[in-house]
């Protein structure tokens, strides 16, 4: 697939369809990728694709101009459609690259089995994750080490593209919203402090909002000082109101690629929370963000049959 | 929000016309009230120094 994105990529920068390819270059350390912009065909030969291209590459093209093509997985492609959805760009300054994505490796669970041991060299091999490193050489089945995300990916193919450049997955096997159903059914006081654990984790430093390819805000509610939404401080009360805030601003509107816990740098899962309003969004409006451009997102639009228990008569 | 913990009275919205000025006034006695009687917020999102 590697070979394919390398050649499609050089191909419309030759015809001149296309003036950045935006993709996955080789990182500096191994299970590392980093974005790569490609100009020229020299850049786009270092595109790369393996199982650690996990950023979603969707937040880059917001506000870009000219013709862009972009490498993308289903989540990636899924931000697209959500993000045109809402006018940051338009079908046809892009060109979409669409990846089938079999999901994209956990560093952190990887780093379980490494326990401290350096890692020099990792490479995929049929279904297995091979790890090396000075004086050592192991194997883990991949499925173990994927993200929480991919590991319950429904959307593994790219929903919009111009060109697939390998066969399709089959989406995994998992149920939809296991651990917000888990949250769901704890009591009360389980899940405050099931919460206060979580917010305790976290420090302010807004590496979610900042991978997220939905917040894209030019003044976020968290930064605003005049009037000032929400204190500034980690107390995990605060924490809490930002976290909660920003869930509440992606209702029907994350497409769950994950990038909120994997920028995390304190493994804060804050996903769960915006899930829960995704599934409530879902159940009562029928809407989920990023699957057809074609739809019309739950905020956008207005039944009267929708239900409104929340209204004070 | 009583998902994180905020009990529900406190939470509420209303649909009031700009020229419903007496219902606007009636709705806030009414919240005002009720969330008087729940009395401080407890829990994560109390006052500081409070939470239990």
């Amino acid at each position: 697939m590697e070979e394919k994105i390398r050649d499609t990529a050089n191909a419309l920068l030759a015809d001149g369809t296309v003036e950045l390819v935006l993709g996955y270059g080789p990182g500096t350390v191994p299970l590392k990728t980093t974005p790569l912009f490609a100009r020229t065909a020299p850049e786009a030969d270092q595109l790369v694709w393996n199982a650690s291209c996990e950023n979603n590459l969707a937040k880059f093209l917001i506000k870009r101009p000219g013709k862009i093509a972009v490498v993308a997985k289903g989540c990636d492609s899924r931000a697209l459609v959500a993000l045109m959805r809402e006018n940051q760009f338009k079908r046809d300054q892009i060109f979409i690259i669409g990846v089938p994505c079999s999901g994209m490796v956990d560093r952190r669970k990887v780093e379980k089995v490494l326990q401290g041991r350096g890692l020099l060299l990792a490479t995929g091999d049929a279904g297995q994750l091979v790890l090396e490193g000075r004086g050592f050489k192991e194997s883990v089945p991949l499925a173990d080490c994927l993200h929480d995300t991919c590991a319950s990916c429904r959307y593994p193919n790219p929903v919009l593209y111009d060109v697939l450049v390998g066969d399709e997955v089959p989406a995994k096997d998992a149920p939809k919203y296991g651990a917000v159903e888990a949250l769901e059914w704890m009591s009360a006081g389980e899940r405050d402090a099931y919460f206060a654990g979580e917010m305790q984790k976290c420090i302010r430093c807004y590496a979610c909002r900042q991978a997220c390819p939905m917040c894209y805000c030019t003044e976020c509610f968290a930064d605003s000082t005049r009037p000032a939404w929400i204190g500034k401080t980690n107390d995990p009360g605060d924490t809490l109101l930002f976290h909660a805030g920003r869930a509440y601003h992606l209702a029907g509107r994350c497409v769950e690629c994950g990038a909120c816990d994997r920028a995390c740098p304190m493994g804060v899962n804050q996903l769960l929370l915006i899930r829960k309003i995704k599934k409530d969004v879902e159940d009562m409006y029928g809407y989920e963000a990023g699957i057809r451009v074609e739809d019309t997102p739950a905020l956008s639009t207005f039944k009267p049959d929708d239900p409104q228990a929340f209204l004070k008569e | 929000m009583s998902f994180i913990g905020v009990e529900e009275p406190r939470v509420g919205f209303a649909w009031i016309s700009a020229s419903e000025g007496a219902q606007f006034a009636d709705t806030i006695r009414s919240v005002t009230e009720e969330v008087k009687a729940l009395g401080p917020k407890k829990g994560l999102l109390g006052k500081r120094g409070e939470a239990s």
